[in-house]
């Protein structure tokens, strides 16, 4: 290695020592440390079985997609083993949504528990040539990977014939280069490919037509690295882990207002409220809470701390993505820096997304400067009811939800600002 | 145009992939790092290396935000400006930037060492605010700490 960009910095507690047992510490963890650890025995034990029985033992787990849709991964995986091989396997480390930095802690300090997350789906596949798409914005997390897939290499874990089973399998890193679309399973796959990041139709999908036309699996970070706890622990032991209906460790990286910022790995069971208080210290100088945001997708109220930290409601299972805002943050600013996000983040591909996304920015920047007409109020009600059905891909159809959920929630935050449009008729 | 270096870096990123256009993306790193941005001529030559036309290189060029086609600057500091940077109070980075070097986002330092880029949620925000120089990530403390970091570079 000739240089190695600096890591991020970022605090990690853990209850359950699964995710973070390593990443807890701030420095990578190199495949000596790993092996120490008991690292790669899953894979042997993976290796001696048979790929479909893996599957088996994925699908009994309940383990679900890390990554914000909450796609059930065994489901997602026989759905492509009904399509015939060469497929592909692609690791989605296109981590953008705001507030969200979990998937960067397991890329930068534990990189082999990912690979070896990878090694063992990619032969329960029947996958030769798996992908890792990293963010642009995540340099150090770039070397790192190729650094840990040559030191797997050496030690036979990766390669041919890995560990004499007579199993091929080469992993490869691909860099984006700072498009919050890419994130968008289709998306990334233009992207792999070199082209544009713009998402593709679906149906087909991926598990169909991915990569190259091939079959492929798309899965988050964090979901391919519960694969080595599921194979260690078997289905059962893995459930036994948190609530019954959504087992398994999850990171939920928690910023904003709070005193402790950080990734915090807890069982489903934990409530936001618990999550807030007793792991992140609670609010900067006991400010009382306003609202808290799941990235760019939810707002939610004081009135919803108690909520579980599952898929259930807010999908906080998902991404599990908690931004904390006090009652010094104003909400209305606060939904014009999500607009702006959209916008910037919008592919174009799409006419209501292009368009929609620019004018919600548009309209709510008069808003946050009192420079609003009731046309601006009438013009933002109905942009934000008409981007979600009418757009192509999943950012389209989320852009407005934090927006619409806020107006609903903060009423009064709102009808304060919409006063003053009428002095401006 | 493209140094022999750079041209090694592409061959070995077509070699990695074994595929000209999964090789497309980081050759378009690999010549930014290297110059500093992304010339026409560079692309000219890249879109006869991989064999890919020029029209498709420069969509690609034009989509992806980390790639620039403006004015050369050996060094570029990212400033988060998504929304947890925001509540931690961001602008102060953008001040601190603009009092040390006299730039806003989108400019170059005269000497052509800093450019300014304001960009979306850099993935680190328990230490928000933060920036980026170059591939090294920040949590921005202070404006004296910043000027600190800045120097390491020059």
């Amino acid at each position: 290695m000739k240089y190695l960009p600096n890591i991020a910095n970022i605090h990690a507690e853990t209850e359950l020592n699964l995710l973070l047992k390593r990443a807890k510490r701030k420095q990578t963890a190199d495949i000596k440390e790993y092996l120490k650890d008991g690292g790669y025995l899953a894979l042997e034990k993976a290796l001696n079985m048979n790929p479909m029985d893996i599957v088996e033992e994925v699908d009994k787990s309940n383990l679900r997609g890390r990554g914000g849709a909450g796609f059930p991964t065994g489901r997602k995986w026989k759905f492509c083993l009904q399509n015939p091989a060469p497929r592909y396997l692609v690791c989605n480390a296109d981590e953008s949504e705001p507030g969200t930095f979990k998937d960067r802690l397991i890329i930068e300090r534990d990189p082999h528990l990912l690979l070896e997350g990878m090694i063992i789906s990619a032969y329960a596949l029947g996958v030769n040539r798996a992908y890792i798409y990293i963010r642009g914005e995540y340099p150090a997390g770039y070397y790192i990977l190729k650094n840990a897939i040559e030191e797997a290499k050496k030690e036979g874990f990766l390669g041919k014939n890995i560990l004499n089973s007579g199993f091929d399998l080469e992993i490869l890193v691909a860099r984006g280069a700072g498009a919050y679309i890419c994130g968008e399973e289709t998306a990334l796959l233009n992207s792999i490919e070199g082209k544009r990041g713009h998402p593709r139709l679906k149906p087909p999908f991926p598990v169909q037509v991915g990569l190259w036309g091939r079959p492929t699996v798309v899965n988050n970070v964090e979901t391919l690295s519960n694969i080595p706890i599921i194979i260690n622990l078997g289905s059962e032991g893995y459930k036994d882990i948190g609530p019954m209906d959504y087992p398994g460790p999850k990171l939920f990286p928690v910023s904003g207002k709070v005193k402790k910022p950080g990734v915090y790995e807890l069982p489903m069971n934990t409530t936001l409220r618990e999550v807030i208080f007793k792991y992140a210290g609670g609010t900067i100088r006991n400010v009382p809470i306003k609202a808290v945001f799941s990235g760019a997708l939810d707002c939610l109220s004081v009135n919803e701390l108690d909520t579980p930290m599952d898929y259930s409601q807010f999908g906080f299972g998902g991404t599990g993505t908690v931004i904390v805002l006090t009652e010094e943050d104003d909400i209305v600013e606060a939904c014009y820096k999500i607009a702006e996000f959209y916008e910037h983040e919008t592919c174009g591909f799409c006419t209501p997304c292009r368009i929609g996304c620019h004018e919600q920015a548009y309209l709510l920047d008069k808003i946050v400067k009192d420079e609003a007409t009731p046309q601006t109020w009438e013009g933002l009600r109905f942009v934000t009811k008409y981007i979600q059905p009418t757009s192509v891909c999943g950012l389209g159809a989320v852009a407005s939800r934090l927006i619409k959920q806020a107006m609903e929630k903060f009423p009064e935050d709102f009808a304060k600002k919409e006063q003053k449009s009428f002095a401006h008729i | 145009m493209l140094t022999q270096e750079i041209k090694d870096a592409i061959e070995a990123h077509v070699k990695y992939f074994g595929s000209k256009e999964e090789a497309l993306l980081l050759s378009l790193h690999s010549i930014q790092e290297h110059l500093g941005h992304i010339p026409e001529e560079a692309l000219e030559e890249l879109s006869y290396i991989l064999d890919i036309p020029l029209h498709h290189i420069k969509g690609v060029v034009a989509f992806y935000e980390m790639f620039d086609t403006g004015e050369k600057a050996k060094h570029r500091i990212y400033v988060c400006n998504s929304i947890v940077c925001y509540l931690l109070k961001s602008h102060k980075v953008f001040n601190a930037v603009k009092e040390l070097l006299g730039i806003e986002p989108g400019q170059v330092t005269r000497d052509g060492m800093f450019k300014l880029v304001e960009v979306q949620c850099l993935g680190a925000c328990s230490e928000a605010p933060v920036f980026m120089v170059d591939n090294d990530i920040y949590k921005y403390e202070s404006k004296e700490r910043l000027h600190e970091i800045l120097a390491k570079y020059s």
